[in-house]
């Protein structure tokens, strides 16, 4: 029972995160129909910006967060208007393509700069437990992501619904060339999410890694986005609800995985699968969702006009 | 305008064809003869001290055949698949263990590689038929992820006992890659063949071949020869009614199903038979490389066959072979590079092959840019400076066509311009002219 309430912890810490990178990949998918599959890898840039920042200039972990998420937001509008937008958006190929140029390109950089050894994060949330019930300990750190989040999707929320630039973000994703023709700078405003969303993604990389048993390397936001993926996909890939129930409940699926093939252990008829094969509750979850219901929990309905 | 025009089928036409066709043919048996005792070849052209060794031509080959796989899909079909590393490790593996633990013959684990490959791309394709485009990528994005992942688990590990077999988890292992040449082969006649033409016989280098050579020499021809049967078959395949199935669903999958092709069929094939080729080439690179670790088959490979594709030419078939050498050489020519470089601008640079990723992300980045068709459409523009061929009327080749009886070979020449082959122009243009 301690164990099983410990992994709800940990799966809802976790899912706080995946449903942070679900709501960036929800983002740009709401607006142009394109899944970013670079944005493990701008999300990871922002967590080592953040990293540069606090550890090696000393600038007070919060504060380095929040310029590495203008940083982030910066560079991603940057991507946008260079490499995206140059492309029809109809024809996913192409784009595709850029998105995974992209993620090589950012992770080898990366790796080239920062090397593949793992290096301790600063914390941004207070050491210690919450409570402590034998083994079971909720941890500030917990409590943290969970709130963040939570604050996050509430402003973000307020900024698509109560801002000019929110709406017109809005009045993109729902039809681009309508929008167009009333006015809307549909270029200014699709840059406009690709920015938010990779803030979302550095702050997502930055609550990731300042866990207190992980350590920042290259390759650490790759596990993070085929869950977030899986979440995203889930909720619905063009729902922000969706995203943020999504990434939860794919945070507790993979963490009762973890659970349940530690407690099938002591089963001499079921094969040991080890916690290993975590990952491949993604694949379950993406191959489920898409197959029995291809919109998600609190994704629209695409109906499609021959 | 060109150098020169030639009518497409004339005996001129022929003539330049069949010379180019044993030009490939002679470079292509020339090759293994470059390289020393040592497996190391340098290329006279380039500046710089850069040396190929055998070993990456070989992995360049089997990654031919894996992008000529995902060539038939993507290229061909119109679906997105990150999962080819998925496959190829698949075929690498059974390969691996069936010759290890199981003494069979490198050729006879084709037997069990073709089928396993073919059911398991099936079965990712059927949920295909519902997924389109970038979910579809998703989906097998994340199987390429997982497949380190499923070679390491303890079940597919180690079975058996005394001896024990399967995949070893992350020992890896590794296959005897030692093949003697039959006594017919005359390693050493070709040889003295290369070695003896004037003018650039020395690139051969001199006197007899090393101890290890034909043992070398004899595992880059059999490649060769799954290579040519791999090459001609998709060539084949995509000229037949089939392929012609799979260019109607990537061009308009209503229209396709409208004119009668059977789109749930053709699409759960097409990923069936680009997964036995992705299958066909992990099983090359086992035995002509016999090192197989969990890691090289992850995600980073299966986005190097993308930019293998991007690179030589989406739709194209001499396109693969470009892209498996491009994935190969530009990596292991920036490390060289690199190691005498060690720092570049101020930077420490350490780690195995660090500008790998860098360059190859570029590459594809600038290619989509600047030659959407790849290479290979960068050369077919340059060929096309240099000879034009000028179609055949459609009346005239109707009227060859029902002449000899039977043989519409001359219409299916005409298909060819909708496949992207670039040797013929597009058949509108025959009626302009």
């Amino acid at each position: 029972m301690q164990l099983l309430l410990a992994r709800t912890i940990d799966g809802l810490s976790n899912g706080a995160t995946y449903a942070a990178i679900a709501l960036a990949l929800v983002l740009i998918y709401k607006a142009t129909t394109l899944i970013n599959f670079a944005q493990g890898s701008l999300a990871m840039l922002g967590g080592f910006v953040t990293y540069v920042l606090a550890a090696e200039q000393g600038i007070p972990i919060w504060f380095a967060l929040f310029i590495a998420m203008i940083l982030s937001g910066i560079f991603a509008a940057g991507i946008e208007r260079t490499l995206i937008r140059p492309f029809d958006p109809a024809d996913h190929l192409p784009l595709v393509i850029i998105t995974l140029g992209l993620l090589l390109a950012v992770d080898s950089i990366a790796g080239v700069i920062w090397r593949n050894d793992p290096r301790a994060f600063p914390s941004l949330f207070p050491d210690g437990n919450v409570f402590t019930w034998g083994t079971t300990q909720l941890r500030w750190y917990d409590v943290g992501v969970l709130v963040s989040v939570l604050v996050m999707v509430f402003l973000l929320e307020l900024l698509l619904n109560k801002t000019k630039i929110g709406l017109a973000f809005r009045a993109v994703s729902s039809n681009l060339e309508s929008s167009r023709l009333v006015g809307i700078k549909v270029g200014q405003t699709l840059m406009f999410g690709w920015a938010i969303a990779a803030a979302v993604g550095t702050l997502a990389a930055t609550l990731y890694i300042s866990s207190p048993i992980r350590q920042i390397e290259p390759t650490f936001m790759l596990r993070v986005l085929i869950f977030s993926t899986a979440a995203a996909a889930l909720g619905g890939l063009d729902s922000i609800k969706g995203a943020l129930v999504g990434g939860l409940l794919m945070g507790l699926l993979s963490a009762y995985f973890g659970y349940l093939s530690g407690w099938s252990k002591d089963l001499s008829w079921f094969p040991d699968i080890g916690n290993e094969l975590n990952l491949a509750t993604a694949f379950v979850v993406l191959l489920v969702v898409l197959l029995v219901k291809p919109a998600g929990l609190f994704g629209t309905k695409r109906i499609e006009r021959v | 305008m060109s150098l020169l025009t030639v009518s497409q089928g004339s005996t001129r036409h022929r003539t330049i064809q069949g010379a180019s066709m044993v030009l490939v043919a002679f470079i292509a048996i020339a090759i293994p003869f470059f390289f020393d005792e040592t497996w190391q070849f340098s290329p006279p052209l380039i500046v710089g001290d850069f040396t190929i060794g055998m070993n990456q031509i070989l992995t360049a080959m089997s990654w031919a055949v894996a992008i000529l796989g995902l060539n038939l899909l993507i290229g061909f079909t119109g679906q997105i698949s990150l999962g080819h590393s998925f496959f190829v490790g698949t075929g690498a593996y059974t390969t691996g263990v069936l010759m290890i633990d199981y003494n069979w013959s490198f050729l006879s684990t084709l037997i069990v590689v073709i089928p396993s490959t073919f059911v398991l791309g099936m079965i990712v394709g059927v949920p295909a038929l519902r997924i389109k485009g970038l979910y579809l990528a998703l989906v097998t994005l994340v199987l390429s992820v997982i497949f380190p992942t499923l070679v390491r688990l303890d079940a597919v590990a180690e079975w058996g006992s005394d001896p024990v077999k399967g995949t070893r988890g992350s020992n890896g292992l590794n296959v005897d890659t030692k093949f003697n040449p039959p006594s017919w082969f005359p390693i050493d006649g070709l040889s003295d063949f290369f070695q003896g033409i004037p003018l650039v016989g020395s690139i051969f280098g001199e006197g007899e071949l090393g101890r290890r050579a034909p043992e070398r020499i004899w595992t880059y021809f059999l490649a060769l020869a799954i290579l040519v049967v791999m090459f001609w078959f998709a060539r084949n395949v995509i000229r037949s009614r089939v392929g012609r199935a799979f260019i109607a669903i990537r061009d308009n999958e209503t229209g396709a199903a409208v004119s009668g092709v059977n789109v749930p069929l053709y699409k759960t094939l097409a990923f069936g038979m680009s997964s036995a080729f992705a299958g066909v080439g992990g099983m090359m690179y086992a035995f002509t490389i016999g090192a197989l670790a969990p890691d090289t088959f992850g995600l980073n490979l299966a986005i190097f066959f993308i930019v293998g594709l991007v690179l030589g030419g989406v739709g194209t078939f001499p396109g693969a072979l470009i892209g498996g050498l491009a994935i190969v050489l530009i990596p292991e020519l920036s490390s060289q590079w690199a190691t005498g470089n060690e720092s570049l601008f101020g930077l420490q640079v350490t780690g195995d092959r660090p500008y790998a990723g860098v360059l190859l992300g570029a590459f594809l980045i600038i290619v989509t840019f600047v030659l959407p068709g790849g290479i290979m459409a960068g050369i077919t523009k340059i060929k096309k400076k240099i000879i034009t061929v000028t179609p055949v009327p459609p009346s005239r080749v109707l009227a060859r066509a029902t002449a000899s009886t039977g043989d519409d070979s001359r219409v299916d020449e005409f298909v060819e311009g909708e496949t992207g082959d670039g040797e013929s122009q597009v058949p509108g243009t025959a009626a302009s002219q």
